[in-house]
């Protein structure tokens, strides 16, 4: 029992040993010393790690040198597939689902079904890693399923594009469109606007994998009043990519009633790509919009669309825009638009843009 | 109690004060970048971003790369950006006026010829004397100005940049090839994002080949070798760090990814044509960055790719490392005073209230500190009015911190990114993480002070960089400008 002179009597004591001078003295080399010990500790562990890291990368490399010649052998040679199937560990499954993992985006059609039908026993393996308190692992898990394990876990990997983590959202947003099937179109367009803050060029690029099946997913978010200007914005140029003419008119509709400028931008780069003579008075009408980004695309859109009777408009853009981006779009529109004798003039000229004529005139471009 | 024995207590007390604020600061800046290093690891494994099929998703970067008197190595340099591994890149050489061949070496290398190309910018610079382009690469150009210095030949090459991105480097930089698709990443990720740093790497005694570091390994020379501690250290720990905490204030001069048109809008590299002056141009861009978007309320995110990397040279010898420190305190120094108001103004957020002061009082005037600590803890001891004991274990304790903080980054490298494979290598480092206490520390110091003091007088000059090139023989190249190795901040 602890009565209640307890907390005394180790006073006492303490201060018959330490002053608190000493104890302070004695706080601070301890503090270092467990600073050191932490140190030392970690150097240590930093080198067990490596060993460890070394010895298992060497296993594994044994063991994928394996795998990659028996699943050589059954691509290109006379190899069994179920031999190479029977030589899967139950410990190595995750491993092997790596390795096929690096090799399925190598390969397409044929050669692409015989890695997925090799990864198809082992997928369910992965499945507790959806659940995973790392984000990553969670990512992981849903890249594999995505990539090996579709249609069959289809299910869960639209779940993950509700995952709390936006990069595990995104991971399965990725590969549900690297599926080149417009199956999933729904499903991403559904959920885009937790996307939002991505680059547009980088989500145009994953829809437009989606391939022409997904095209009319595309046009009924472009056409949809009520979703995000950036979403209908980012399926307009999936649509540009897709070179989809059925949504020419959309476009132009779009084009002519709506405000917002990214929006409008997006519709003038579908129509420069699939528009057709009926649209061109939208587009001239671009030409003298306040906001560079419709400017821009506009005079792009006119020198794919434009007829002779543009040209001018081209030239006006080209020497007296007041920004040079334009300008230097519309002179590259003059050109495509066959022009390049109003280029030449400009560039014998004294005009302060003579030089953006011979520019455009000799340019050899990077890409 | 004396007068003397006040100031000496308060000497004391004061350096006491700054050494449990600067190591409360690198305990929590240590602690959330293993954090953020050990998520990031499990991430990259799920993200392939820019896989072959989504090249058209890279926004196509413009890499500008400032030369002055680089004729012996700047050919070299450019067949390393040439090889870069991108989808859609430009390359733009600003020759400063050299006094050297520099130009003409370039002209005969990579068959320029005279172009017309016009600004998409006018921001202030010296005169341009040519545009060229590379005929057999397209994507290759060079601007021939006169002289203006290093942030006015930046400015002279985001004049003719034409690209969404702009990725600044030194001309003696070599970028790993997959440096770009790396460190673009924030860029698609976060459309506030407006500054991206890379990870600088000591290249010292690496084997170089092509332009690519191929095998990597710890300098011979001991200042060398201790500044890759360094560097781990400051680019691991302090810059993971602080872009964790949206705090972010250096990007370094030798490698950066900026939206151009951000950079354009804030005015540009401080230059005498520009904005002002300075010695520390790529850490003022950074911190102006911060304070103009934020007063015009417009989103500005600088964030921190760990794993793009890029390989400079190290000095290795006292005289031309102490003139490398005194350069960055004074960048350090004018950067911060020039944008003086941000300080403890809740209005930039962490950056104001804590990375500011942080960089100003303990980066800025901690080395100032350290040596008065020094000197008054030594004065202590002999006046009888501390005890040696106490000083002992202080001095202890401070060790103690130091090397657990090198500790931590050797750790982070290995776990995350092991780009030395000799583990005499890594043993190597952790005994560097020792040895740095005793001299290379005070010497450091010394040399910051100096620099602060340098900075406080009003003194511009770059100073001369020597170097030994990337496997070739030592060369010497003196500068009014010289493209030196790349600031690693506080950590």
């Amino acid at each position: 029992m602890v009565d209640a002179t307890t907390p005394l009597q180790a006073t006492d004591v303490a201060a018959r040993f330490l002053s608190p001078g000493e104890a302070l003295l004695l706080l601070i080399l301890l503090t270092g010393a467990v600073f050191l010990a932490f140190s030392v500790v970690m150097a240590t562990w930093t080198l067990s790690f490596r060993a460890r890291k070394l010895a298992v990368g060497r296993r594994v490399q044994d063991r994928t040198a394996r795998w990659q010649f028996e699943l050589r052998e059954v691509l290109y040679g006379d190899g069994s597939l179920d031999a190479l199937r029977a030589s899967i560990d139950d410990g190595n499954r995750v491993e092997f689902l790596n390795f096929l993992l690096e090799y399925a985006r190598r390969l397409d059609g044929e050669e692409h079904e015989v890695v997925r039908s090799l990864a198809e026993p082992h997928l369910a393996k992965i499945l507790p890693y959806l659940d995973h308190r790392v984000a990553g692992r969670r990512a992981r898990a849903v890249q594999t399923l995505g990539e090996l394990g579709l249609p069959g876990y289809a299910e869960q990997v639209i779940s993950a594009l509700d995952d709390p983590s936006p990069d595990v959202a995104m991971v399965a947003a990725s590969t549900l469109a690297a599926a080149e099937d417009g199956t999933y179109a729904d499903a991403v367009l559904a959920r885009m606007e937790r996307f939002a803050h991505w680059r547009l060029d980088f989500l145009v690029a994953m829809l437009s994998s989606m391939g022409a099946a997904a095209a009319p997913a595309f046009r009924w978010t472009l056409a949809d009043d009520q979703a995000v200007p950036r979403v209908r914005a980012v399926a307009a140029d999936a649509l540009a990519q897709l070179d989809d003419a059925a949504s020419a008119d959309l476009a132009h509709e779009v084009l002519t009633t709506q405000a917002e400028v990214e929006l409008r931008a997006a519709t003038l780069r579908l129509l420069a790509s699939v528009g057709r003579g009926e649209h061109v008075d939208a587009i001239r009408l671009a030409v003298e919009d306040h906001a560079l980004p419709t400017r821009l695309h506009a005079v792009r859109a006119l020198g794919s669309l434009g007829s002779e009777d543009d040209l001018d408009t081209l030239y006006a853009a080209a020497t007296d825009d007041p920004s040079p981006w334009v300008a230097i779009a519309a002179a590259r529109a003059l050109k495509e638009a066959g022009g390049a004798d109003r280029l030449e003039l400009l560039a014998g000229s004294d005009h302060s843009r003579a030089a953006l004529g011979l520019q455009v005139i000799s340019e050899v471009r990077s890409w | 109690m004396t007068f003397g024995l006040v100031v000496l207590a308060a000497v004391n007390g004061l350096v006491l004060v700054y050494f449990v604020a600067i190591n409360l600061v690198y305990m929590i800046t240590s602690a959330k970048a293993l954090h953020v290093i050990w998520r990031y690891r499990a991430r990259l494994r799920a993200f392939n971003l820019l896989d072959p099929s989504r090249a058209q998703a890279a926004p196509p970067i413009t890499v500008l790369a400032p030369a002055y008197n680089e004729a012996l190595t700047c050919v070299e340099s450019v067949r390393s950006l040439l090889t870069l591994d991108y989808p859609r890149h430009e390359i733009i050489v600003v020759n400063d006026g050299s006094q050297d061949e520099t130009m003409g070496v370039l002209q005969s290398a990579f068959a320029l010829a005279p172009r017309a190309r016009i600004a998409t910018a006018d921001l202030d610079t010296a005169a341009v004397r040519g545009v060229y382009q590379s005929r057999p690469h397209p994507n290759l150009w060079v601007i021939d100005k006169e002289n203006g210095g290093k942030a006015d030949a930046l400015n002279a090459g985001l004049n003719y940049c034409n690209t969404p991105l702009m990725c600044a480097v030194d001309a003696d930089t070599l970028l790993e090839r997959d440096a770009l698709t790396r460190i673009v990443r924030p860029f698609l990720e976060d459309a506030d994002t407006v500054a991206v740093g890379g990870k600088i790497r000591v290249v010292n005694d690496c084997t170089v080949q092509s332009g690519i570091v191929t095998d990597a390994r710890l300098p011979k020379n001991f200042l060398a070798a201790i500044q890759t501690v360094e560097y781990l250290r400051a680019f691991l720990v302090g810059r993971v760090g602080w872009a964790a905490f949206n705090a972010s204030l250096v990007i370094s001069g030798a490698f950066g990814l900026f939206s151009r048109g951000a950079v354009v809008d804030a005015g540009g590299y401080g230059s005498k044509r520009t904005t002002g002056e300075t010695v520390g141009e790529d850490m003022e861009l950074v911190v102006r960055m911060k304070r103009l978007f934020t007063d015009r309320g417009r989103p500005c995110a600088i964030q921190f790719v760990p794993d793009s990397v890029a390989w400079t040279e190290a000095p290795e010898s006292y005289r031309v490392l102490g003139r490398q420190r005194d350069r960055w305190q004074r960048g350090l120094i004018e950067s911060l005073l020039r944008h003086r108001q941000m300080l403890f103004n809740p209005r930039y957020g962490p950056t104001g209230l804590v990375a500011f002061p942080v960089f100003l009082f303990l980066e800025g005037l901690g080395p100032v500190i350290e040596l008065v600590g020094y000197v008054g803890f030594s004065i202590a001891i002999l006046s009888g009015q501390a005890s040696q004991a106490y000083v002992i274990g202080f001095f202890v304790l401070a060790f103690a911190l130091g090397v657990s903080l090198s500790t931590v980054a050797v750790l982070i490298e290995e776990v995350a990114f092991a780009r030395y494979t000799r583990t005499s290598d890594v043993l190597k480092m952790f005994s560097l993480g020792i040895l740095e206490n005793f001299g290379y520390r005070q010497i450091n110091s010394f040399w910051r002070v100096r620099g602060l003091y340098n900075s406080l007088i009003g003194r511009k000059t770059w100073g001369k960089m020597e170097r030994k090139g990337f496997g070739a023989k030592q060369v010497s190249s003196s500068t009014a400008q010289a493209q030196l190795p790349p600031r690693p901040p506080a950590a």
